[in-house]
């Protein structure tokens, strides 16, 4: 894998399947939960992102379930997906921390309890 | 296992089937419509369970979908059909290596089936040409200008062709004007050769012989090259519609070697044949019209001839619907590589048509600075420039096909 930032698209869908698997639709209300809201996650979106990273290797098809006379496929992460989550949320909470801290030392109140 | 939070036990509103009539069944139908914008790969394997997502996230009562999945779905979908089915280079490659022969078929039977001849006005011009340089009549059989420019022409072979005047050709009615293509091909050996070569080579991609398809092209690609070579001076208009085949050899080889093309055709079917049709029909416009640029007047289907500085008009309608050839396989969701692959085998032609359109047509080797140097030499820098671009992308397809693969990577044969 290249060392680039992880898409938020793609950084939101691994966290929600890193509490176990879960199907689209779980999916896309987890990740407005994670976001606190602020990504709407979508249909087309979704599955154009499950097949990349399907493709990449960072997921896999968990089983499938017949609901209601519906499909239903439940995703997993797998350990490259977990390493890769883990790799990338390191990043950003080194990034966060140091904009914090440096925010922090001109800006006290900001810094809040994270600092 | 359960679903995060506070979802109920699968996060699935408690919602079956839609009853038929309901809003919900309404509903239902227009995303199923509106799915269709993905390509059929895609369709298969994601309808069911994209349509489950979008009818739970619905509101009761929703009759039409919302505008923001409408916008995602268009979106995404379009996405979809640029980057092409999952397989990467060795997809398009394989798709590739199943449509270049059906393409080389196609320009044999354009050839015979669209027949186009010099106008009698442009041979006389040529005869005042020639006399004016003092060439001779052969046996009193007059030296007719203008260019039997299609391959497959063997009356080309050892006719003294004087520097800077028209290729000479004889001809057996030599005043009569100069017929190119049409039933008369059927006669002649060389294109007899050419065309069972081709065929071969179809029959065998199709039957899933790569082996005997290499060995059948790299004959055919030969008796081309041979039939080029024979003109003696280097002549654009000569070899049209082999500039176009060569590079289309070259990269069929290629492709050959290294993607199954019986598993494109699998998963795709004949759609690739809609681009490859457009080419060939271009490239016969491109052969009509190159000639029409040398000679001055066509007469093309033995229909209205076209005026003397013609060709300029039908080297239009050829290049747009190269364009058009080259930027299909988007919308028919064969990808951009497919694209790039067909771009790369029209490059040779799009320097010839620049060529053509200036007034250095014909006159390359001079123009790039290469008159002066032995024939053979110039034909292979003239080569390399037309050949070099087209191959540097094949190597970044190879390169990229062979690739070990990652884990969890569907295999296309699969």
């Amino acid at each position: 894998m290249s060392k680039r930032a992880m898409q938020e698209t793609t950084f939101l869908i691994l966290t929600a399947l890193a509490q176990g698997p879960q199907h689209g639709y779980g999916i896309i209300q987890d990740v407005g939960r994670i976001s606190g809201e602020r990504v709407v996650m979508r249909a087309g979106t979704l599955y154009g992102a499950l097949d990349r990273l399907d493709a990449d290797g960072l997921i896999a098809v968990d089983r499938e379930e017949i609901v209601d006379g519906r499909l239903r496929r439940y995703y997993r992460l797998t350990e490259e997906g977990s390493a890769r989550l883990a790799e990338e949320a390191m990043r950003l909470q080194s990034a966060a921390a140091t904009a914090l801290r440096r925010l922090g030392a001109v800006r006290p109140g900001l810094a809040g309890g994270a600092a | 296992m359960s679903a995060a939070g506070g979802l109920p036990a699968d996060g699935l509103p408690a919602r079956g089937l839609p009853v038929p009539g309901t809003p919900h069944a309404e509903l239902e139908r227009r995303y199923r419509r509106l799915l269709r914008l993905y390509p059929r790969e895609f369709r298969v394997r994601r309808t069911d369970e994209m349509i489950g997502v979008l009818m739970a996230s619905a509101a009761a009562g929703q009759r039409r979908p919302a505008r923001g999945d409408v916008r995602d779905i268009v979106r995404c979908s379009l996405r979809e059909r640029a980057g092409g089915p999952r397989g990467g280079w060795s997809f398009a490659l394989a798709a590739f290596a199943l449509a270049a022969p059906l393409f080389l078929v196609l320009t044999d039977i354009l050839q015979v089936a669209f027949p186009y001849a010099e106008s009698q006005a442009a041979v006389q011009r040529g005869l005042g040409i020639l006399r004016a340089h003092g060439v001779p009549r052969h046996r009193g059989v007059p030296v007719v200008p203008g260019v039997p420019v299609v391959r497959g022409v063997p009356v080309v072979r050892g006719v003294p062709v004087v520097r800077g005047v028209p290729a000479a050709v004889t001809g057996p009615s030599a005043l009569m004007p100069q017929h190119v293509g049409g039933l008369q091909f059927l006669g002649q050996h060389a294109f007899l050769v050419l065309v069972a070569g081709h065929l071969v080579v179809a029959a065998a991609v199709l039957a899933g012989w790569r082996r005997t398809a290499l060995a059948a092209l790299v004959a055919a690609s030969a008796a081309d090259y041979t039939q080029w070579a024979a003109f003696h001076v280097f002549q654009p208009g000569a070899g049209t519609v082999m500039f176009l085949t060569l590079g289309v050899f070259l990269l069929e080889a290629i492709a050959l070697a290294v993607a199954d093309p019986r598993a494109a055709h699998r998963r795709e079917g004949w759609r690739h044949l809609v681009p490859a049709l457009a080419l060939a029909t271009a490239a016969q416009l491109l052969a009509i019209s190159f000639d029409a640029s040398r000679v001055g007047d066509i007469i093309v289907w033995h229909g209205p001839e076209l005026h003397a500085t013609s060709g300029n008009g039908l080297l239009a309608v050829a290049g747009a619907l190269a364009l058009l050839a080259v930027l299909l396989p988007l919308p028919l969701a064969l990808g951009w590589r497919a694209s790039l692959l067909l771009a790369a085998a029209c490059y040779p032609l799009v320097i010839l048509a620049a060529a053509a359109s200036g007034p250095a047509f014909g006159e390359l080797p001079e123009t790039l600075g290469l008159g002066r140097m032995p024939f053979q030499e110039a034909h292979l820098v003239i080569l390399t420039i037309l050949y070099l671009p087209p191959l540097l992308v094949l190597a970044r397809a190879v390169t990229q096909t062979l690739r070990p693969r990652r884990p969890g990577r569907r295999d296309l044969a699969a």
